[in-house]
C-alpha cells in the first residue's frame, strides 16, 4: 500500500451552488472575486476560460478560477469557483446619470468548492513510516484542531463570505450571511 | 451506512401575501445558527420571469449531540412571483415584497454517523438492538428534543408571516384611506 493511500490529505467543505436567470455585470463580478482574493491573501487563477460557439440564444461561456493561500505552514485553503454561463447577451444599460454600461443578460450557474490541503510541501510522504506517523498525528493529535479551527474558519470566514459576496454582486434576494457576527479579527 | 430517522418529515407551511424573503431566510439562518448548527447551503435559485421571481432556498444544518447521534435540519424554501409592491404600514408606504412561498421542515435524526457499527452484520444486529432496547429512552429524548427544536422554527417562522398582518398592500387599498 502506499503511503499516499491511507492519508488524511485534505478535508472539503460541502460544494454549494448559486443559480441566476436575469441581468448581471459580469466585469463587476470578475473584479470583486479578484479583489475578495486579494484581500484575503489568496494567489488567484485563472484555469480555464472557455466560450463556446453562440446559439441563436447566446453564448455559453464556462470559467474556472483558484485560489490558494498557504495559511501556515502545515496547511492551506483552496478555493474553487466554477461558472458556467447559458444563453448570455451583452446588453447594454442607460444609468441615472446618463452613462451607458453593459451587462449580461441570461442564466449563470456557479459552483463553490472549498477543502483545506494539509502537509502541502508533502514532508510526510517520504517513506510509509513518515506517512503512517502523520496520520496518527491527523487522527488522534489535532483531530480537534482541524475540525473547530482550521476548517470552521476556512468554511465561515472564507467560503460562506465569498458565497455571500456572489449574491450580493448578482443582487440576489437572498443576500444573507448567518456567520457575518462571528467574532475574529478580520 | 448509517441509521437515518426521519422525526419531522415535510412539515409543511403556506403562505401567499406581504412578505421580506430576505429577512425570512435570514431569520431562519440566526434561529438555527444561534442553536449551535453548522450550515450547508444546498440549493439557492433565483429566477427573474415576467411575473415576478422564482426562488428557491434549501439550507442543510447539522449538530453533532453525541459522538454516536447527529441532529439534521432541513429546511426548503420556494417561492414564486415575487415582486416588490408598495404597502401602507403604521400610515407610512414602504416597499415591500410579495408573493407565494411554501416551506418544507425536515428533522432528522442520524445515528452511528461514523458507519462504525455496521461493518458486521453481527454489529449491526447489535445496535439495533441498543438502539431499541437498551438506550431507548436516551434515544426517545434526543427524538424529543429534536422535534421540539422543529415546532419552534415552525412557530418562529408563523409568527414572522404574522408581523406582516399589519401591511396594507396600496393595491388593496381604499383610495380614501390615510397615507
Amino acid at each position: 500500500m502506499k503511503p499516499e493511500e491511507f492519508a488524511v490529505e485534505s478535508m472539503p467543505s460541502p460544494t454549494t451552488f448559486i443559480q441566476y436567470k436575469g441581468v448581471w455585470d459580469m466585469q463587476d463580478l470578475y473584479e470583486t472575486l479578484a479583489d475578495f482574493f486579494r484581500d484575503q491573501k489568496f494567489k488567484f487563477y485563472e484555469v480555464v476560460y472557455k466560450h463556446k460557439h453562440p446559439s441563436p440564444f447566446g453564448a455559453e461561456r464556462q470559467y474556472v478560477w483558484r485560489g490558494e493561500r498557504n495559511v501556515e505552514e502545515y496547511y492551506k485553503y483552496v478555493l474553487e469557483i466554477f461558472i458556467h454561463t447559458y444563453d448570455a447577451s451583452d446588453i447594454e444599460a442607460v444609468m441615472k446619470d446618463g452613462t451607458k454600461r453593459t451587462f449580461t443578460k441570461g442564466r449563470i450557474r456557479i459552483q463553490f468548492r472549498g477543502r483545506v490541503n494539509f502537509d502541502y510541501e508533502k514532508k510526510w510522504e517520504g517513506n510509509a513510516f513518515y506517512a503512517q506517523l502523520r496520520n496518527f498525528y491527523h487522527k488522534y493529535v489535532i483531530q480537534k484542531k482541524i475540525e473547530s479551527i482550521y476548517w470552521d474558519e476556512f468554511y465561515y470566514k472564507v467560503f460562506n463570505k465569498l458565497h455571500n459576496l456572489v449574491q450580493g454582486r448578482l443582487k440576489m434576494e437572498s443576500e444573507q450571511f448567518e456567520a457575518r457576527e462571528m467574532a475574529g479579527v478580520h | 451506512m448509517s441509521d437515518i430517522r426521519l422525526v419531522v418529515d415535510h412539515l409543511k407551511m403556506d403562505y401567499e401575501g406581504p412578505f421580506d424573503y430576505n429577512d425570512l431566510v435570514t431569520l431562519i439562518q440566526r434561529f438555527i445558527f444561534e442553536r449551535g448548527f453548522d450550515s450547508k447551503l444546498e440549493k439557492d435559485f433565483e429566477q427573474n420571469t415576467p411575473s415576478g421571481k422564482q426562488m428557491e432556498w434549501q439550507d442543510a444544518h447539522w449538530k453533532r449531540i453525541t459522538d454516536y447521534m447527529k441532529y439534521i435540519i432541513r429546511v426548503r424554501i420556494l417561492v414564486s412571483n415575487y415582486t416588490k409592491v408598495d404597502a401602507v404600514k403604521d400610515n407610512k408606504k414602504v416597499k415591500v415584497g410579495n408573493g407565494k412561498v411554501i416551506i418544507f421542515f425536515d428533522g432528522i435524526m442520524e445515528l452511528d454517523y461514523f458507519g462504525k457499527w455496521d461493518s458486521r452484520p453481527i454489529f449491526l444486529f447489535l445496535r439495533v438492538l441498543f438502539d431499541k432496547f437498551i438506550y431507548r429512552h436516551y434515544t426517545e429524548r434526543f427524538e424529543q428534543r429534536l422535534a421540539y427544536d422543529m415546532n419552534h422554527l415552525y412557530h418562529t417562522v408563523e409568527s414572522f408571516f404574522n408581523l406582516y398582518r399589519h401591511y396594507r398592500l396600496v393595491k388593496a387599498m381604499p383610495h380614501f384611506a390615510n397615507i
